[in-house]
């Protein structure tokens, strides 16, 4: 009896553990490939933007605290790795179908496709993706990364960051890390 | 329908999602161009915006069943008809009760001849546009008139008469 009820015990925590395993998350999947040469992955927080809180209003401050991060992943297509193109290809697409994603925008040519995705609602989003492939130069995944974004102060937030010089900021610390 | 050839190589194919009309509507995005601002205007009326076109007579076929299967089942009214150097431009409309308004616009381009469409190194046999919303015609005759699509000036006098 006890070794069936174990036998049970297994075959249910397999079950789960396959259930898991059936579908990769977008972190999963780049947690996997920050090992991997072939893909470059930069990470930057919205701290990197180098503002001085000081001069934010409380709005600007509210909105640039309800985005994180950006999160950039990409395979460069080289003569070495072009067999491994279409798997990762493949692997990101399922990904990305999956239903938790919305798409909001999607391009498709022969050379280049384009996709533009959400997760959580349309007034507050939780993460933005960006995910675009040429056949011939390799593909990049974005994830704008948040805590229920305010979309909507998005332009507000631009014009806060051009006003403060931000995004030289981020130009020189990204060419500083790379 | 067009999310099938999403990855076909013959097919080019650009949509936009209810979801993201929603987000651009929050956007407020402000302009001082009345034309841009009635642009705008007239994004925030739409709620679905799709186009595919191909140079696949196969796929091209495809999409003419799905039109007629679509008129039918949705019970779409032909707008107008328009013969422009050789292509064929069809309108389907399901129409309000406001005449210049419309709930869904289906543009369906066959027969396109060779550099009628200046699309870089592709020769589009078919385009097919879907539009859904709270549609303005006398506004969509700009938006096709500024994508280069045929038919864009007939429809504009359409709304002229």
């Amino acid at each position: 009896m006890k070794s069936k009820m174990k036998k049970l015990l297994i075959f249910a925590v397999t079950l789960t553990f396959l259930g898991c395993s059936k579908t990769q998350s977008i972190q999963e999947y780049y947690v996997a490939k920050s090992e991997d040469p072939n893909f470059l992955v930069i990470d930057i927080p919205t701290s990197f933007l180098g503002i001085n809180n000081k001069v934010l209003s409380q709005e600007e401050q509210a909105a640039l605290d309800s985005f994180q991060k950006l999160n950039v992943l990409m395979f460069r297509k080289t003569a070495a790795n072009a067999t491994q193109f279409p798997e990762e290809l493949e692997a990101v697409r399922q990904i990305i179908n999956g239903e938790q994603f919305d798409p909001l925008v999607v391009v498709s040519d022969r050379q280049f496709s384009g996709k533009l995705l959400l997760e959580g609602s349309v007034e507050r989003p939780d993460e933005i993706v960006f995910f675009g492939s040429a056949t011939d130069d390799g593909f990049l995944l974005a994830r704008l990364i948040g805590n229920k974004m305010q979309v909507e102060k998005a332009v507000v937030l631009a014009k806060a960051l051009e006003r403060e010089g931000a995004l030289d900021n981020a130009v020189e610390a990204i060419g500083q890390m790379l | 329908m067009f999310e099938k050839y999403e990855y076909d190589d013959s097919v080019s194919y650009f949509s936009i999602s209810p979801k993201m009309f929603q987000m651009l509507a929050k956007l407020s995005i402000e302009t001082n161009d009345p034309e841009a601002d009635k642009f705008i205007k007239l994004v925030e009326e739409i709620e679905s915006f799709k186009v595919i076109t191909t140079e696949s007579k196969g796929i091209a076929e495809d999409i003419q069943t799905w039109v007629d299967q679509h008129i039918k089942t949705q019970s779409l009214e032909e707008l107008m008809r328009v013969r422009d150097k050789g292509a064929h431009v069809n309108f389907y409309v399901k129409s309000t009760k406001n005449d210049d308004r419309v709930k869904k616009l289906l543009m369906f381009v066959t027969d396109i001849n060779e550099g009628q469409i200046d699309l870089g190194d592709r020769k589009p046999e078919t385009v097919l546009l879907y539009l859904s919303g709270d549609i303005d015609l006398t506004q969509i005759s700009k938006l096709v008139n500024e994508m280069n699509l045929p038919g864009g000036q007939q429809l504009g006098k359409l709304n002229e008469k």
